[in-house]
């Protein structure tokens, strides 16, 4: 196995670009799909340090994090679906919601 | 075992790069083939760390699902619904070069205690790895399986919830 510490570094590069994306976008997809790269970045270091200690468990946490990613995306796309249909309806023009 | 290297080299190359372009993207689209670039290349990260079951859900979920609904629903939304004049923020620039320097700062921290930091000794992973997994998932972490299941149903009913149309 590859030193841990590849791993590490490699996972904090991707958190860290996430949490970049994540900051500095203003469109909600583009959050939403940061925030799915910081999620993966945490896998990473699971998966890493379930090889290391030759367990399956960091692996299962893994899984419980992509099911809760897709609960998170879908949520958070339902919500911005909601708030554009709103919008449409009223007739507003200035996209408030795609300020965040 | 240098190939091993040199192929986690490659895949986190391949990963960090997408995930970089993703953020700076201005077409959702692009930024959906990326992000999706990026997943596959952790996937294969996974499948080199012996997880073999996370890959394939890692493919079916993460790279299959989830781009799937962020694609379906640019294309839903008005082409021009989401767009918006390049303004310069400093508050987000600010709160980015924040978190750049946060990173460094560990980085810096993990390579300057590289030797002096502990590790456990790599032990060998059981034999029939998604044996195992299914083992710990359905009889010995049950509680936690079936726990996971409630977000889920409480995210399908707020979703259906938001996604209904207002009678009145």
């Amino acid at each position: 196995m590859i030193p841990i510490e590849h791993y590490l570094a490699f996972s904090l590069v991707l958190f860290a670009i996430g949490a970049a994306g994540a900051l500095t976008r203003r469109n909600p997809i583009m959050i939403l799909m940061s925030v799915a790269v910081m999620l993966t970045a945490a896998n990473v270091n699971l998966i890493a340090f379930s090889r290391l200690w030759g367990t399956v468990h960091g692996q299962l946490f893994s899984l419980f994090i992509m099911a809760d990613a897709a609960a998170e995306t879908a949520l958070g796309l339902g919500i911005l679906v909601a708030c554009m249909r709103r919008r449409d309806a009223r007739g507003a023009a200035e996209p408030e919601l795609s300020k965040w | 075992m240098a190939g091993n290297n040199l192929l986690f080299d490659f895949l986190a190359a391949i990963a960090a790069a997408s995930a970089l372009a993703m953020i700076t993207r201005r077409n959702i689209f692009h930024g959906a083939i990326l992000l999706l670039a990026t997943l596959l290349a952790t996937g294969g990260i996974f499948l080199q760390l012996q997880a073999e079951y996370a890959f394939a859900a890692q493919l079916l979920l993460f790279a299959g699902g989830i781009v799937l609904l962020f694609v379906l629903v640019a294309m839903l939304l008005a082409p021009g619904a989401l767009h918006h004049p390049a303004r310069f923020n400093w508050r987000m620039f600010a709160a980015s070069a924040l978190v750049l320097v946060v990173a460094i700062e560990i980085l810096a921290f993990f390579w300057a205690r590289h030797d002096a930091t502990l590790w456990p000794s790599v032990a060998a992973m059981p034999p029939n790895n998604t044996g195992t997994m299914g083992d710990a998932l359905f009889r010995d972490d049950l509680p936690a399986f079936e726990f996971a299941s409630i977000p889920l149903l409480a995210t399908i009913i707020g979703v259906v919830m938001l996604a209904k149309r207002r009678t009145e």
